[in-house]
């Protein structure tokens, strides 16, 4: 179900409705959560419903046997009863068997009690799997809690992880390696093969809630988290619909409280609710769609490149078309998020800020810090920091970063062109490491040279400017955009959008900055060269292959000419991008989370009217499906 | 006293908010988004369909053309009145189609019936048009108008206008039905939010913002497309009416049916014996879907493709091919033909009216 469709309108008044009017039982609304998730999930494919309980019962177990040594049988006894219903549920049940209507106005439900079980063998050895596997486990568990405690939490650590990466890897890898492992053969020995892909179905959103519920049981295993004893709490968790399919991946340490106790809403929450929900269709379906069609026709002729495709000569509208899909792939993905933002916000609940404005990033490792946090975070906490970090040198330091980036960019996607594009961000990121390196140290000897008293001070400044990859290992507390705080073991990214402004190498601990104007051009500079790095990552994720790469570097490069085609192009980006350049940067100079803060009434009223207006007249027709829903 | 004053305020500030989001999205839509003015001017005729509104002038705005189009009392887009008794010696041309076939987008000397009509002249051949073409209609309201007024005018030949849309409107009006491999008149009527419409624009207000009013055109674009593709079909099936929508799917593999393209074969073949049984030839106008100024795509159901020698088709593709690049469409509203366009295809059609000798005997 979309968010930018007609059902997903329906279901979701319903859903509010039936929500607040249960406002005195938060339990009672967390069921209440619960079924609409499942039904939102499952409104796709109910199928693969199974998988979010799967992965959801798998935490459930790992995170109480590794916190509290064991599950009580009625714990265990109600996971098993879940984890098995849903099987047969997902998958023994034909739910097109059941026809529900209205017969002479009256409701009524038909069955066809002939065709009611799946008849697929397939789907029966799985659920017969699923009970020998329940059963096998239940008589196993008592002696695994007798293990010793260390082993034992490592051992049902290990459990989780390699159980959801093993479901992640076969549903979303195995046709991609399997297929690259064959022409790989076949291209260096000569032998065919044969066709060694199942043709997968790839499940909507299972990057991420994957993601969401390892991150849910490492925490735990951290002991940064108590388990929850509740499956259904830790099921409305995973399967929270706002942020199910497309993130932000959100941390139990954030959301998981909220289900814990009642949840408020005043006005203010509602309109900045609405308000989100409006954006994030605005940037949706007036600005990414109509960015996607002059991307889309300008990346189509290439589709099937290699190296006899003859380079266009108007290379500049080349270059606008990678802006477009810059500004694409950005409203896209931040119009999901704000749309999952506000209306959990209208449900009470705050999730997450996942893009800080990104493409004002000046480096590398700020543009990550602004991207996708919850992935960012995500990949730092638990992937580069058990890594090392940069706890053990310099040069493990560039591997970690360099691991860290290509599996986010395997994350993405099952194919090279994104691994590509993470090794490239890794690329940049050693690279900048490298010359901020250089820098300090060029720093430090040109203070010495000048003024050796202050020398130890400027150390100590050019120091935080490389700081930013120096983990905490200690409990922080972090503001949430909500107003509350939860702890967390790892300094996380900031939740509240802060008032941007970095250390400049020339600012003068307790000076003034007499370089107002320099700095300025300085970091313009910055946020251009970085958002034309960032514009050559978008090619390597968006070109159907490398010839494509080559294809649009060498016209951009070697053919830099203008053409009435690019005319369109940069009108197309002008006319849709416009108003969503101007509030961006407006809520960049005020530092808030949104745009219409702290403004007259009168003025907000005018920016509902526009963007109402857009969306009526600038949309592009038909629900679009969203990038990310791809991953 | 406070109450009444304060119910008052609130009412004046609600009433200023409307009025104020009126301005602002009409002066938006103007100035981001110019809409469409195509207001159509349709009624209920006595048989039970549409038809144009008798009597009728009035202008259609687009951004690149303003025309206007005027119908005479029998609601045929003509200047005069056409008799239904033809004169001694002359040929009559009925084109049924939809906007397509009204002239959408360009003035009455510029449609495709016209440049036809003109070439059959400069040809030689005495010949005058009647188009019987109402926007939004499907080739079962076309085999309706035929037999109920089309027949009437005499004539001597019977163009339908064929275009992609035809397929779905034809299972959704559900006048005909295929059962048991027949065809089968299944209702009488089929007036799609007309009666509302012929209601509302008695009120002289609402008729002014129907032809004046971006915002009000917009709206009813957007609603319309809601309503037609979205809202009309699940509330049929969830009151499991007898759903012409679930023919448009098979139910079993889940793909599009087979049937639109059966019910349009039916159609089209009754449309054909209707016409023989009246003396009069029938041509095909295959009106193709644009992709760009160079690549077309025919809808016509597959099926008749390999049946040309049972029915007469022209279908402009070839020579629209060797325009590349050239614009034929209307690129900025609903894709209708542009003056080139209707030029082309009037020649076309002169052309295989020549060729395949429709009109070669004695005028009756």
């Amino acid at each position: 179900m979309l968010f930018n469709s007609i059902a997903f309108a329906v279901f979701f008044i319903l859903t509010l409705s039936s929500y607040w009017l249960l406002r005195r039982r938060y339990r009672i609304q967390n069921l209440l959560l619960l079924f609409a998730s499942y039904y939102f999930y499952g409104f796709w494919d109910v199928r693969f419903l199974f998988l979010i309980v799967f992965s959801t019962v798998l935490d459930y177990t790992c995170a109480l046997s590794i916190r509290n040594g064991h599950m009580t049988l009625w714990q265990r006894a109600r996971a098993s009863l879940f984890l098995f219903s849903a099987a047969l549920f997902c998958l023994g049940i034909n739910l097109k068997a059941f026809d529900f209507g209205f017969v002479e106005h009256w409701p009524s439900l038909a069955v066809d009690w002939q065709h009611v079980l799946v008849s697929k063998p397939a789907y029966w050895r799985v659920i017969f799997a699923v009970a020998i596997g329940i059963l096998l486990f239940n008589a196993a568990y008592p002696r695994l809690t007798r293990l010793e405690p260390n082993h034992r939490r490592r051992f049902f650590l290990a459990m989780s992880v390699v159980m959801n990466l093993a479901m992640l890897g076969f549903f979303k890898y195995f046709d991609f390696f399997a297929a690259s492992l064959q022409s790989a053969v076949e291209s260096v020995t000569g032998h065919t093969l044969g066709n060694w892909t199942l043709g997968v179905i790839l499940p909507v959103g299972i990057s991420f809630f994957v993601f969401q519920t390892m991150s849910y049981t490492i925490d735990v295993y951290r002991g940064c988290l108590q388990p929850s004893t509740a499956v259904t709490e830790v099921a409305v968790f995973v399967s929270f619909f706002p942020q199910l399919v497309a993130g932000p991946i959100e941390r139990a340490s954030h959301l998981m409280p909220q289900f814990r106790r009642p949840r408020t809403a005043n006005l203010a929450c509602f309109r900045s609710g609405l308000w989100l929900i409006a954006w994030g269709l605005f940037e949706k379906m007036v600005v990414a769609d109509n960015m996607a069609r002059v991307v889309n026709s300008t990346f189509a002729p290439f589709s099937n490149a290699d190296g006899m495709t003859p380079v266009p000569q108007d290379g500049l509208r080349l270059l606008l078309a990678i802006y477009a899909f810059a500004i694409q792939i950005y409203c896209d993905f931040a119009g999901y998020t704000d749309i999952a933002r506000g209306t959990a916000r209208l449900l009470g609940f705050d999730i997450m800020l996942n893009f800080r404005l990104p493409y004002l990033a000046r480096n590398p490792s700020d543009f990550w810090k602004r991207w996708h946090i919850s992935l960012s975070s995500w990949l730092r906490d638990y992937l580069y920091i058990p890594l090392g970090g940069n706890r053990h040198g310099t040069l493990q330091m560039y591997r970690n970063l360099v691991l860290t980036m290509l599996l986010g960019g395997l994350w993405h996607g099952a194919a090279w062109t994104f691994v590509l594009w993470g090794a490239f961000h890794g690329f940049i990121l050693v690279a900048y490491r490298v010359v901020a390196e250089v820098s300090k140290k060029g720093a430090v000897l040109i203070r010495k040279v000048q003024c050796p008293a202050g020398a130890a001070e400027s150390e100590m400044l050019a120091e935080s400017l490389v700081g930013e990859g120096a983990e905490s290992s200690g409990v922080v507390s972090v503001e949430t955009a909500g107003g509350g705080s939860v702890k967390c073991c790892r300094r996380q990214a900031s939740l509240r959008l802060p008032v941007s402004r970095s250390v400049e190498p020339t600012d003068v601990p307790g000076g003034e900055n007499h370089n107002g104007l320099a700095s300025v051009g300085v970091a313009a500079v910055q946020i251009l060269i970085m958002f034309h790095l960032v514009c050559l990552g978008w090619l390597l994720f968006r070109a159907q292959n490398m010839a494509t790469v080559g294809i649009f570097l060498r016209s951009i490069f070697l053919h830099p000419h203008w053409s009435p085609a690019a005319t369109d192009v940069l009108w197309t980006l002008v006319f849709y991008g416009w108003l969503f350049v101007l509030l961006e940067a407006i809520r960049a100079r005020r530092g808030t989370e949104t745009v219409l803060e702290h403004w007259p009434w009168f003025v907000r009223l005018n920016v509902w009217l526009v963007v109402l207006m857009s969306l009526l007249a600038l949309s592009v027709r038909g629900a679009q499906q969203f990038i990310y829903f791809a991953f | 006293m406070r109450f009444n004053r304060s119910a008052l305020m609130l009412v004046a500030k609600v009433g200023t908010g409307c009025v104020y989001f009126l301005l602002v999205g009409e002066v938006f839509l103007r100035f981001f988004s110019p809409q469409l003015m195509l207001p159509r001017y349709v009624c209920a005729t006595d048989y039970g369909i549409r038809g144009n509104t008798p009597s009728q002038s009035y202008w259609h705005r687009a951004p690149e053309y303003r025309i206007n189009i005027r119908t005479n009392s029998k609601g045929l887009r003509a200047d005069g009145e056409i008799p239904y008794g033809k004169p001694q010696g002359m040929r009559r041309i009925m084109l049924l189609g939809d906007s397509f076939g009204m002239g959408y987008g360009v003035s009455l000397e510029d449609t495709f019936l016209a440049r036809m009509v003109d070439s059959l002249r400069a040809a030689g051949v005495k010949c005058e048009p009647v188009n019987l073409s109402v926007s939004g209609f499907g080739t079962a309201e076309e085999l309706v108008a035929l037999q109920e007024e089309g027949f009437r005018y005499e004539p001597d030949l019977v163009v339908i206008a064929w275009h992609a849309t035809d397929l779905d409107d034809n299972v959704r009006s559900n006048l005909y039905a295929i059962e048991g491999k027949e065809l089968v008149r299944k209702n009488k009527t089929f007036l799609p939010a007309v009666k509302s419409r012929e209601m509302l624009f008695q009120v002289a207000a609402f008729r002014w913002l129907a032809i004046h009013s971006h915002l009000y055109c917009c709206l009813r674009e957007r609603s319309a497309e809601v309503v037609k593709f979205k809202i009309m079909p699940a509330m049929r099936r969830l009151m499991d009416l007898d759903s012409p929508e679930s023919e448009l799917t098979d139910e079993v593999a889940g793909t599009p049916s087979m049937y639109p393209q059966e019910l349009a074969i039916a159609l089209l073949s009754e449309i054909q014996r209707q016409c023989r049984l009246h003396g009069a030839e029938l041509l095909i106008l295959d009106i193709p879907t644009r992709h760009s100024r160079t690549e077309f795509q025919s809808t016509f159901p597959s099926d008749l493709l390999d049946r040309k020698d049972v029915f007469h088709i022209y279908s402009p593709i070839a020579d629209f091919q060797r325009l590349s690049g050239e614009k034929l469409y209307w690129e900025k509203e609903h894709g209708h033909f542009t003056p080139l366009g209707c030029k082309i295809v009037g020649e076309g059609l002169a052309r295989s009216v020549m060729e395949f000798g429709l009109l070669a005997g004695e005028a009756m």
